[in-house]
Parts: structure tokens; C-alpha cells; sequence
């Protein structure tokens, strides 16, 4: 399951609404907007998407992972628009029977939301200025 | 015949405009298509150089035709999560 969203995300939500009884593991990823960039100081980052292009690439994603691993659910959120720092701005929940190739599901998940995705990134600074940004693989 | 081209991300902000539309005449190659961007907006030319283009939301060959009603989009390198 995949949704962009404009407003917060609400993780422990989220997992209320996909969690059943026969999941012994469930794994997440939250992705946070940062201020990491070196001697910036960074108010918001704000996310752009190609619709119908993303919903497209992620359902493809989700019918890769789940043909390739045993996984019950697969949800991704994306957030678009400003995200302020310490945010969430993606959201992964893989819920299944066992953690045996979870965590790795998890990981190529992320891996080809980064990479597929045509989702565009720009920094929003204190004093005004913006910039876009690149993924760093 | 009429085709749509989006610009995203870096590239909107090139062109000041998210989408604009060509009228080519039939057997208008990919290829041809993104020679009127590249022409159209020459400051652009450093981010066009890393961008691809997608047809109807699929990456195509650029020796492939276009069709009335194809939607073109300039995609620079994508940067979610």
C-alpha cells in the first residue's frame, strides 16, 4: 500500500492500520528531514512529486518486494510539501510472520523509493535561500 | 499532433512553467522532442544533460515516435526519502 500525503505522519498510526494478529515482526523506516548539511542551517525540506509517475513506481516496488520476499504487508507514505527539520518525511512498515529477510526487504524497499521515485527534494534555509538537493547512495 | 512535456524539480524552476505543449507533426521522434527543450531553453542545458525523459510515465527509446496526446516529462535525478 502507497500514499503521498500532504500532512504530518502519524507513525504509530499508521501501524495501528496495517498490524494483524500473525505478524511477529514488523520492521520501519522513518525517514526525517535533517539539518545535516554542512554550515547550513536548514528550516524545512520541501518534497515535489510527479503523481501519477510515483503511484505508478510504487506499486511496482511493492509487487517486486513482495514477489521476491515473504512479506504480509508492505506500506509506504510519502510526505510532499515543506517538511520542517525533525519531521517524517517517508514512512516504511513491512509487517510479516518472522524477521528472516526483513530486515533486507527493508533495506532494498528504501533503496528503490530513493532511487525510483520521481520525487524531488529542495532545502528551504533560515536566511531565505534554497537549494535543491541530491540523494547520496 | 499536440504533445505535453512536464517539467519537475530543478527543471521547473528553468522554465518558470510546469508544463507546456507542442503541436510536431506525425513521426515526431523522442529524440526530436527533446531537441526543441534543449533549443527552447538553452540556459537549461546543464540540468537537461542529467534529466530523462518518460512517455506517458515509461522510459522509451528516444528513436521511438511520439503520438497525439503523448505526455513527455523532463525528469532531473530524483532525490525522495
Amino acid at each position: 500500500m502507497f500514499r503521498l500525503v500532504a500532512d504530518p505522519i502519524n507513525f504509530q498510526q499508521e501501524y495501528t492500520s496495517i498490524k494483524k494478529p500473525e505478524y511477529g515482526c514488523v520492521l520501519f523506516f522513518l525517514g526525517i528531514s535533517r539539518n545535516a548539511l554542512e554550515d547550513s542551517s536548514v528550516k524545512a525540506l520541501e518534497y515535489f512529486a510527479y503523481e501519477e509517475m510515483v503511484i505508478k513506481k510504487a506499486n511496482e516496488i511493492e509487487l517486486k518486494i513482495k514477489g521476491k520476499y515473504p512479506v504480509g504487508e508492505l506500506l509506504i507514505v510519502h510526505r510532499l510539501g515543506l517538511v520542517p527539520v525533525m519531521e517524517l518525511s517517508l514512512l516504511v512498515i513491512i509487517g510479516s510472520g518472522h524477521r528472516l529477510q526483513m530486515f533486507e526487504a527493508l533495506e532494498e524497499s528504501v533503496d528503490l523509493i530513493k532511487r525510483e521515485l520521481p520525487i524531488w527534494k529542495k532545502a528551504i534555509y533560515k536566511n531565505g535561500e534554497t537549494e535543491w538537493l541530491n540523494n547520496h547512495f | 499532433m499536440k504533445i505535453k512535456v512536464l517539467f519537475f524539480g530543478p527543471m521547473k524552476d528553468c522554465t518558470n512553467i510546469s508544463s507546456r505543449e507542442y503541436d510536431v507533426h506525425e513521426s515526431f521522434t523522442l529524440a526530436n522532442l527533446i531537441g526543441f527543450v534543449y533549443a527552447d531553453y538553452p540556459e537549461a542545458k546543464d540540468v537537461l544533460d542529467v534529466c530523462a525523459f518518460v512517455v506517458n510515465q515509461e522510459f522509451s527509446e528516444e528513436s521511438n515516435p511520439l503520438h497525439e496526446g503523448d505526455e513527455v516529462a523532463v525528469l532531473p535525478p530524483v532525490s525522495g526519502g
